[in-house]
């Protein structure tokens, strides 16, 4: 009978291991995801543009353009006061397992730097073709702009665009062209603005 | 240490490694087994994060075994193994961070590995430490090596049989696998292969 002591001894102790894991390694995880970030940033960010506490100015900002509700983190890069150009952290939500979340660096003339995935749940094998260290498709991004693709090419092949899809795999990636979409369009209409006028009033 | 040279834990490493193999007889904890076999790398991570949650639940539900009572012994040892997976997911996440971000929801996911929790009641929750440890070494390494070998045969073949490295594909080379090591007892158990002594 009684098993009701052992079994919340158990539970507090599971709840004291685990706050104490969790305090011990929260630096550490949120250190190692900004170097991840950083090191997705350097790769598509030309060294002119770069300057060592990037990623210490990033700020939080909140469209529905980015994909989410939640505020979402933008990495300005800043050269004599001059606005270069951002990484604009962004959400394509109708992935086939969820939300992907993006890294998409846009100059200030509005062509796009370039796109990393951060983080995904796509289905490993098919899905997951997104990441740079899997394959190449990301960097198809390099360089594009609304001004060099209309509008009705920005989905994939099988649609009609100009994107590839993957064998077995079509919504990822068409999730993911049209979360870049999304996003380039706010960027030359009001978004790059909002994005100065937030940096401005926070420095 | 010593029980690892005695006579019964020679029955054991053939146990868990061959004849009572986890993957491969048993066929515990597919599912992580074929999503994560797609490389040697993620085979592996998978396998070490496997076998470190099994030795340390069976080590501490052995430990606990005079206060899990019949009512409350699953809810106990689900507790034991969720924190356990939760504290190494967490440190991996903190300082294996690539590892982490390849093995995905299939780290958290190792909670619901049925041969874990299988160990804990058909094993650790009768027996000694020592020997819930040793049980959980040699059942971590035959699905291991299992989920490593998958892994290498998956990825060697992935770059010119795309179907390798789908779902589809670990299933099949799975189902090789089985009938490799069925086929290979039977060659054994062939009554003109069985020794001399056997026969009295």
């Amino acid at each position: 009978m009684n098993g009701g002591i052992p079994l919340a001894v158990t539970a507090v102790v599971a709840v004291l291991a685990l706050s104490t894991v969790s305090w011990l390694t929260k630096d550490s995880i949120k250190r190692s995801e900004q170097r991840w970030i950083a090191a997705s940033l350097s790769d598509i960010v030309p060294a002119e543009m770069q300057n060592e506490q990037w990623v210490d100015n990033g700020f939080l900002f909140q469209h529905k353009a980015l994909g989410s509700e939640e505020a979402l983190t933008v990495y300005p890069f800043i050269k004599d006061n001059q606005w270069q150009g951002a990484a604009i952290t962004a959400i394509a939500p109708d992935g086939y397992t969820g939300e992907i979340r993006l890294l998409i660096a846009i100059r200030a003339d509005h062509s796009l730097l370039g796109v990393r995935v951060i983080k995904h749940r796509e289905t490993p094998g098919l899905g997951d073709d997104i990441e740079h260290e899997k394959s190449a498709w990301i960097t198809d991004f390099d360089n594009q702009s609304l001004a060099k693709l209309a509008k009705p090419m920005w989905t994939v092949k099988k649609d009609g665009g100009a994107f590839d899809q993957f064998t077995g795999a079509t919504i990822t990636p068409r999730a993911v062209v049209h979360a870049v979409y999304r996003v380039l369009d706010w960027h030359e209409h009001g978004g790059l603005n909002a994005l100065k006028l937030h940096f401005k009033e926070q420095t | 240490m010593k029980s690892l040279m005695s006579q019964g834990s020679a029955l054991q490493w053939r146990e868990g490694l061959w004849s009572r193999n986890p993957a491969l007889v048993m066929l515990l904890g597919l599912c992580p087994l074929l999503a994560v076999s797609n490389s040697i790398i993620n085979g592996s991570a998978l396998a070490i994060a496997t076998l470190l949650t099994l030795c340390v639940s069976n080590t501490i539900v052995a430990a606990l075994r005079h206060h899990m009572v019949a009512t409350v012994r699953i809810p106990m040892a689900v507790l034991v193994i969720a924190s356990t997976v939760t504290v190494i997911e967490q440190l991996m996440a903190a300082y294996a961070p690539g590892l982490h971000r390849s093995l995905g929801i299939f780290l958290p996911l190792i909670v619901t590995n049925c041969l874990i929790l299988g160990r804990a009641e058909i094993y650790a929750r009768t027996h000694s430490v020592p020997e819930a440890l040793l049980d959980a070494l040699i059942m971590g390494l035959g699905f291991g090596l299992v989920l490593i070998l998958l892994g290498a045969i998956r990825e060697m073949l992935g770059t010119t049989l795309l179907i390798a490295l789908l779902p589809p594909g670990a299933f099949i080379l799975l189902g090789f696998m089985l009938a490799l090591k069925n086929a290979i007892d039977a060659f054994i158990k062939h009554p003109s292969r069985q020794s001399n002594e056997t026969i009295k």
